[in-house]
């Protein structure tokens, strides 16, 4: 299986069962994605983006399927296995960022590191490395409720960037953003790319999807070729 | 203000209504925490509160008297009282009661009566009138022409049939025809409202004999002061009549002092201690039903902040805010009051039909006027305690931040939970409180129940007879009369022992006498001692080790030489290291001097409290010195009640003039001595068990509520690689935090609940390190199963669900 791809998808689907009724969100997705890519996910709303986003950053598991991620399979793994590859080879940014109000702008980027076990020391060295590069090291003792929006969603990518994880999944990253710190996150995100990170983003702007070096196209659960992309 | 406080109303009860479930908590936790108030509140007002049933109480006081070398204090005797009658200007009246129980022959059958002796001056000094009938007459209180009774109202119309045609009849007591002169209102009893006072009552005769019984104490002297005379101007006065006496007559009143108790002192006693802890238990428990409900408060006020803000934004004050929010405060405490009010009503029928509690003032406890106020201001108060916290936390309201809130990518602020974790360490705090007090009860009566008494009461039954002095005027006949009914008992089946005592073990009785041992280092002087009389084989019949010598013999009769056996207190602290037996000692009892030889030493028994056993006691044989109203002890083969009918069958048929209608097993001693210790500790531990329950139930809902309003977070915490175990660790810390820091408080002022329960805990350190670890280890325990149930939810979220939330 192994090929050298950083993540392949083999026949991935995930059908979510409710009220009796079975919504196919995901079916026979096949998808690589190779150390250093920066690929993007479009499609319209309910398509399975944030789904396929979420089995990638190993939140969910497929119904069927098989997932490898570094030429390891992780479809079969239990939840505490996946929280472990998780902290250490993904990073998440969020569309709502997602930080944690009890917690500082340091703490908030802290947090992974204190899950994998870090010590205190290099822990700080890694927060305030993955601070300074987003701009946000003169911020660490704030809450998130004292920062704009567009100061969280750094602080978010900081977060995500502490524990040097293999891939970067960002779902929507500019969703709640005005359009001059959308700017301002997207070139943070190419300026990460070219310095080497693998980065796999969510967003249905197809200005933002072209800063990618790929687009996958998602429609009705499925990978769709960009020329019926555009038809569809 | 007033339409405005009508439309509060309403919108608190639209509120309730839209939320019955939260209703019923609130009101539930309210009902308990209101409803033990209450219920303890009327117990204490019967106690405590009523004022004595007697005109211008503060003018009523009781003689005491003490040693100045020490020593608790006594009653006057007759001799004293006699001085105090005619000797204190500033008293308007003066007089005395002495207790005697009576056969009252009624029926065809004799009833036992709690009876007692009256001088003339003793219901003019109560202030007392006679619900009908007559005064005693002045001849009336002469020996041998006393023979009028009052009857108390409770056994003129229970027992004797409430006709007021009873009165100038006659009626048979004590084998002597007696006058029914009047009836009387109920009287308190001494020192305790929780017993029965007299029931029957006849003229006082003074006869020399009861005037040279120097050591027997026991006249209950009242004084009612006169109108403007002061205490302090009484108790000098009686201090110089004590001085007169001591030269006069120092053999009764040497080293001796009178002063004055007040009425309310005298007959209420030491009632109010374990009802002042009760009291303290439950506002304790009241107080934990707050904190819960503030809590519960806090995160309604949590899920409301939108509707507030919007209030807000429509022009409302945050003063007006917090006036509704604290409206329907008070209108849930209310209601919980009302719910509290019936489980008191509840709670006060079983405490008072609970035999084996003995609560002073349970009897007379009912929901009355001050009750129902009382319950009112409970439910104010707890209403505005309760809704204040979470009340403040909305006039803190920003709007812009309560909005912020909900709109902005990062969870909840601190401060509502920071205060409902405040909550939740005082709930603890207050629990840990009540269960050191009650850890420290249990230990005591642990002690209690578990130490040597001096005898085995298992089986051992116990038969109370009185002998009317008319029918066996002389120990001859009384001797005779034990001799038979001893011989009639021993042969009824089930039967092991049969035997006699002046009083048994438990009794309280404290039937003082003087003895000295000639040829002992103490020979000149009298020792104080105490005394009872009991029959051959009493000792194996009540379980007692004879611990040298031997025990009294039939042959021990009233012609062979008079013979004594001492306890193992006595024999320790006046022939230490020398063998008593055989050596002669003089003891005088009742002024009647006599000399008698030691024949054994008995182990020490228990004479009030089962761990108090140490006393020289000198036993005389029963077939020597007869005692007119005796218990008989009987141990028994088969469950000793069972023995009750054919006994009192046989008593009818050897003797139908003697009442045996008081039949009670020797155990019940042990549970009348203990009785108010176990009331207090069955009741504290009934509040420190709702205490228990409401801290772990108010853990548990703090952390659920955590929980629930944290989905996001925890979702966050796993996307960033949180173990299900890591978050469930993280809850379980969270809550043994919260559970630790009250653990630490509540331990750290659990010292104040012992200084309070100080007079009800015997041999047990207020320190005891045993109970502070035991309480730890409970509430840890407690407080993890309270957060296991939140902690497992939260680790089994889905986080990618929780993100999309």
């Amino acid at each position: 299986m192994e090929n050298g791809a950083l993540i392949r998808l083999l026949g991935i689907s995930k059908v979510f069962l409710t009220d009796e009724v079975e919504t196919h969100a995901l079916d026979q997705i096949h998808l690589e994605i190779q150390q250093g890519e920066f690929v993007s996910v479009a499609g319209p709303s309910g398509c399975g983006k944030s789904t396929l986003l979420s089995i990638l950053g190993l939140l969910e598991a497929p119904t069927s399927g098989q997932y490898w991620l570094k030429g390891t399979p992780v479809h079969t793994l239990g939840v505490a296995e996946r929280a472990r590859i998780r902290n250490r080879e993904i990073g998440f940014i969020f569309q709502a960022f997602n930080l944690i109000g009890d917690l500082t702008v340091y703490e908030n980027v802290e947090l992974p590191l204190t899950y994998r076990g870090v010590s205190a020391g290099e822990r700080k060295k890694l927060v305030l490395e993955a601070l300074e590069r987003v701009g946000m090291a003169h911020r660490l003792k704030h809450y998130p409720s004292q920062l704009s929006g567009g100061q969280q969603q750094r602080v978010a990518v900081a977060r995500a960037l502490a524990g040097k994880p293999s891939i970067l999944l960002a779902d929507e990253p500019t969703g709640n953003l005005d359009s001059a710190n959308s700017d301002s996150v997207m070139d943070l995100l190419s300026e990460l790319h070219a310095g080497g990170s693998t980065i796999c983003m969510v967003t249905h702007d197809p200005r933002f999807a072209r800063r990618a070096q790929r687009t996958i196209h998602l429609f009705d659960g499925r990978v769709v070729p960009a020329s019926q992309a555009a038809a569809l | 203000m007033f339409s405005g406080l009508l439309q509060d109303l309403r919108y608190g009860f639209r509120q309730l209504r839209k939320e019955p479930l939260f209703a019923a908590v609130a009101i539930l936790l309210l009902a308990i925490g209101i409803g033990a108030n209450t219920a303890i509140f009327s117990v204490i007002d019967s106690a405590l509160l009523r004022p004595l049933p007697y005109p211008e109480p503060e003018r009523l006081f009781y003689v005491q008297v003490k040693n100045l070398e020490g020593g608790a204090a006594v009653l006057p005797n007759m001799f004293e009282y006699l001085a105090l009658e005619k000797g204190i200007s500033s008293a308007e009246a003066v007089g005395a009661i002495l207790g005697q129980p009576f056969n009252l022959k009624w029926g065809g059958r004799s009833m036992l009566v709690s009876g007692a002796y009256v001088s003339p001056g003793y219901f003019r000094a109560l202030g007392v009138k006679l619900l009908a009938g007559r005064e005693f007459f002045p001849d009336e209180y002469v020996s041998g022409k006393n023979q009028a009774v009052y009857f108390a109202e409770a056994l003129w119309r229970q027992r004797l049939g409430g006709d007021l045609g009873i009165l100038g009849k006659t009626v048979e007591m004590e084998k002597e025809v007696h006058v029914v002169a009047g009836i009387l209102p109920g009287l308190p009893s001494q020192r305790s409202t929780a017993t029965r006072g007299p029931e029957a009552v006849v003229p006082l005769p003074i006869t020399q004999e009861m005037v040279d019984a120097f050591d027997r104490r026991s006249m209950v002297v009242a004084v009612r002061l006169k109108k403007g005379a002061t205490k302090e101007q009484a108790d000098e006065e009686i201090r110089a009549l004590y001085r007169r006496l001591a030269e006069q007559e120092p053999r009764s009143s040497g080293n001796k002092e009178g002063f004055l108790v007040s009425a309310d002192q005298f007959l209420r006693g030491s009632a109010h201690q374990p009802l002042i802890v009760l009291a303290l238990a439950a506002g304790l428990a009241l107080l934990l039903s707050c904190a819960n409900l503030a809590g519960l408060l806090l995160a309604r006020a949590s899920s409301r902040l939108r509707e507030l803000a919007i209030r807000s934004a429509l022009g409302a004050s945050q003063v007006r805010i917090f006036r509704q929010m604290l409206t329907e405060s008070v209108l849930l405490s209310l209601l919980g009051g009302a719910a509290g009010l019936g489980a008191a009503g509840w709670a006060i029928d079983v405490l008072r039909n609970w035999d084996r509690l003995r609560l002073p003032g349970i009897r007379g406890a009912e929901i009355n006027l001050n009750v129902l106020l009382f319950a009112l201001a409970v439910s104010v108060a707890a209403g505005l305690v309760f809704g204040t916290a979470p009340a403040w936390s909305v006039l803190r309201l920003n709007l812009a931040t309560a909005l912020n809130e909900e709109s902005r990518g990062a969870s909840a602020g601190r401060g509502r939970s920071l205060l409902r974790s405040l909550l939740i360490g005082a709930e603890v705090a207050i629990c840990a409180t009540l269960l050191v007090g009650s850890g420290l009860l249990w230990r005591t009566y642990y002690r209690l129940t578990q130490t040597d008494m001096g005898f085995r009461p298992d089986n051992v039954l116990l038969v109370r007879t009185m002998l009317p002095e008319a029918a066996y005027p002389d120990d001859a006949a009384r001797s005779e009369f034990y001799r038979t009914v001893l011989g009639r008992m021993r042969d009824l089946p089930g039967v092991v022992e049969a035997s006699v005592t002046a009083y048994p073990p438990l009794a309280g009785v404290n039937w003082g006498c003087m003895f000295r041992a000639p040829g002992h280092a103490t020979a000149g002087e009298f020792q104080q001692a105490y005394y009872n009389t009991v029959s051959p084989r009493y000792f194996a019949a009540i379980g007692a080790r004879l611990m040298a010598g031997r025990d009294f013999q039939d042959s021990d009769t009233r012609e062979a030489p008079r013979v004594i056996i001492i306890s193992e207190t006595l024999r320790r602290q006046f022939f230490p290291g020398e063998d008593p037996i055989g050596r002669e000692i003089e003891f005088v009892l009742m002024g009647a001097k006599r000399a008698a030889t030691v024949v054994g030493v008995v182990q020490d028994i228990a004479f009030d409290q089962p761990d108090n056993t140490r006393r020289a006691m000198i036993y005389e044989s029963f077939t020597q010195q007869p005692w007119a109203f005796p218990f008989f002890a009987l141990k028994t083969a088969v469950p000793p009640m069972n023995l009750a009918p054919g006994i009192a069958k046989m008593m009818s048929e050897v003797a139908p003039d003697v009442s045996a209608d008081q039949v009670n097993e020797l155990r019940v001693l042990i549970e009348r001595a203990t009785g108010q210790h176990t009331a207090a500790l069955l009741l504290f531990g009934v509040f420190a068990g709702l205490a228990v329950l409401l801290s772990g139930v108010g853990l548990y809902g703090v952390l659920a509520l955590a929980v629930a309003q944290q989905r996001r977070d925890i979702g966050i915490r796993m996307a960033l690689g949180a173990t299900p175990g890591m978050i469930r660790t993280m809850t379980l810390r969270s809550g043994l935090v919260l559970a630790g820091v009250g653990i630490v408080a509540g331990l750290a002022s659990a010292p104040l609940t012992g200084q309070t329960l100080r007079r009800m805990i015997y041999g047990v350190d207020a320190f005891d390190p045993a109970v502070y670890a035991g309480v730890a280890v409970l509430l840890a325990v407690v407080s993890l199963c309270a957060a296991l149930v939140p902690a497992l939810r939260a680790s089994r979220l889905d986080p990618a669900a929780a993100l999309r939330e």
